[in-house]
């Protein structure tokens, strides 16, 4: 099965990793372009439309974003409490793809909502076969909430968190 | 026991007593006359300060001027020999002694005065009080610091912790790296030459990161552990070592170095010295913008015990809610492409610091450079 019109938005800073997330994503029959964010304040542009990240024909609102906790500045659960914080984002499905993180940081990660928690394997078969599954169940049998399309500039100023 | 007998002890018991003893008269019918003395023992009588002491018509209060308050007394005297029982009237000092006085009812018209000395009583008192008041005190130091050395070890374990999770999750990263692309490259006939060689640089990358993640393991672990002798060092000489080093770590990549002359010697130790100005020069020219040639400035600032030695760059700067972080072992700001490292580097700067009973800090601006400076005292 290929999955057309579903964007991923991948957050992390370990260029290798996210290679090998894109590359396991793809094998598994993502066909849109999975697009990826080095950091936090990366992400937070990307999905609050501002520069380039304006052209939403390029850089589509995502149907789900892959989160690794470990970023620098703005930490993961620092960027997912900014994005449960913004009311036209908050809904946006959210899996945690992390290398091993301390309990507390688990447990923060499930209290500021994210959707799963995952960790990733060292081996890149493994990881393919969790892309395969995370493909299928959250590209296929989940239903997607509705995601307002552009925030509005009002809720931009909300944020929490001052892109550096 | 004949009579005689009898009333000859008791009047030896009576008189050989330590306790002063008073025996007073009062008419039980007149409740305004107050009592007089009749009968003093000879401890008694060493207390009285009454010259014509002549046992019929002394008063209490001429005995003893100033111990008792007369109306009080007496009315305390009629109570008690009307209804019995017996009395503490309290302390008295007198020329640094004290005296505890009980009176009791003998007869409806007598009533008995024990006058007791209660100095040493007091002494031991006021010792006891002293060394309970000592002992809290020394129960409350002692509790303090239990209590201090319990967060201390808090602390550390919290470190350990962290350190180990840190450790495990930066040397796993490139080991995973290299798992998964050597796994892509068993698998896969797909690739390109091109691609499949990308892939074998990357996983040379990853090692050689992981290679240099360990020395600066074990860079810091030595800096945390080695014994170091404190002595007199000249910071110009360090400086000019590390200078020496500086070039040729930085690989011929340009910069420019200002160093003021005349620096002071401090209280430290040459080698960790040296280490410690090497990784704040090579921070110094490596967090710069992309096209500028880094320039650093060091000199230095006296005060009586101590010396600053500051290390300015005109780098990309740190913003102030980072500035305690970086101290901070595996903390990067920056991801891997733009500013390569491992993130230990000003982990070891700070332990190495400590271990001279120094402080290090900086002052900073994004955009604007940075100026770390270490805190050392000075030699004599």
């Amino acid at each position: 099965m290929s999955y057309v019109h579903h964007t991923i938005l991948l957050v992390d800073s370990d260029q290798d990793q996210a290679h090998f997330t894109k590359l396991a994503l793809q094998r598994v029959g993502v066909i849109t372009p999975v697009q990826s964010a080095r950091d936090g304040e990366e992400a937070i542009g990307y999905l609050s439309g501002r520069g380039t990240f304006q052209d939403r024909e390029c850089y589509p609102m995502p149907v789900l974003m892959l989160l690794d906790l470990k970023l620098p500045h703005i930490s993961g659960v620092g960027l997912l409490s900014w994005l449960r914080e913004q009311p036209a984002l908050k809904r946006l499905p959210v899996v945690v793809l992390t290398t091993p993180v301390p309990p507390a940081d688990l447990n923060r990660a499930y209290e500021l909502g994210c959707n799963s928690f995952l960790v990733k394997p060292n081996s890149f078969n493994a990881l393919l076969v969790m892309m395969q599954n995370l493909v299928q169940y959250w590209l296929g049998l989940n239903v997607a909430p509705e995601l307002a399309g552009h925030p509005t500039s009002q809720e931009q100023d909300g944020s929490t968190i001052q892109p550096l | 026991m004949e009579m005689e007998q009898a009333e000859q002890l008791y009047r030896l018991m009576f008189t050989n007593m330590r306790e002063a003893l008073v025996i007073l008269h009062l008419d039980a019918r007149t409740p305004d006359k107050p009592p007089l003395v009749i009968e003093m023992n000879p401890a008694a009588v060493k207390l009285c300060r009454c010259k014509s002491f002549n046992f019929q018509n002394c008063l209490v209060t001429d005995c003893f001027p100033g111990w008792l308050d007369p109306d009080r007394f007496k009315d305390q005297c009629h109570r008690l020999a009307a209804f019995g029982g017996s009395q503490e009237l309290g302390e008295v000092s007198r020329e640094e002694l004290y005296y505890r006085i009980r009176i009791f009812a003998l007869t409806d018209n007598h009533i008995g005065m024990v006058i007791s000395d209660c100095t040493r009583y007091r002494e031991e008192e006021a010792e006891i009080a002293d060394l309970s008041a000592k002992l809290e005190k020394e129960a409350a130091t002692m509790e303090r610091r239990v209590a201090e050395r319990t967060s201390q070890l808090e602390e550390i374990n919290e470190e350990l912790d962290s350190f180990a999770f840190s450790v495990s999750h930066d040397l796993r990263a490139p080991i995973r790296a290299m798992q998964a692309f050597a796994e892509i490259l068993l698998d896969d006939e797909l690739q390109t030459p091109a691609e499949r060689n990308a892939y074998l640089v990357r996983i040379k990358t990853a090692a050689q990161g992981m290679d240099r993640l360990i020395q600066d393991l074990l860079a810091y672990s030595r800096v945390s552990r080695q014994e170091i002798t404190l002595e007199p060092v000249n910071l110009d000489q360090v400086v000019r070592d590390a200078a020496q080093q500086l070039e040729l770590a930085a690989g011929g990549k340009a910069y420019r170095l200002e160093i003021s002359s005349d620096l002071p010697a401090v209280i430290g130790h040459p080698t960790v010295l040296v280490q410690v100005l090497l990784n704040l020069m090579t921070n110094g020219i490596k967090f710069v913008p992309k096209g500028v040639i880094p320039l650093l400035r060091i000199w230095s600032d006296e005060s009586q015990e101590y010396c600053r030695l500051y290390v300015q760059d005109n780098g990309i700067g740190i913003a102030p809610q980072h500035q305690e972080r970086i101290f901070k072992i595996f903390e990067r700001l920056h991801s891997m492409e733009s500013y390569p490292g491992t993130g230990v580097g000003l982990a070891i700067v700070r332990k190495a610091v400590q271990r001279l009973g120094g402080r290090i800090g900086l002052e900073s601006k994004e955009g604007e450079g940075s100026r770390f400076w270490i805190e050392l005292r000075r030699a004599e």
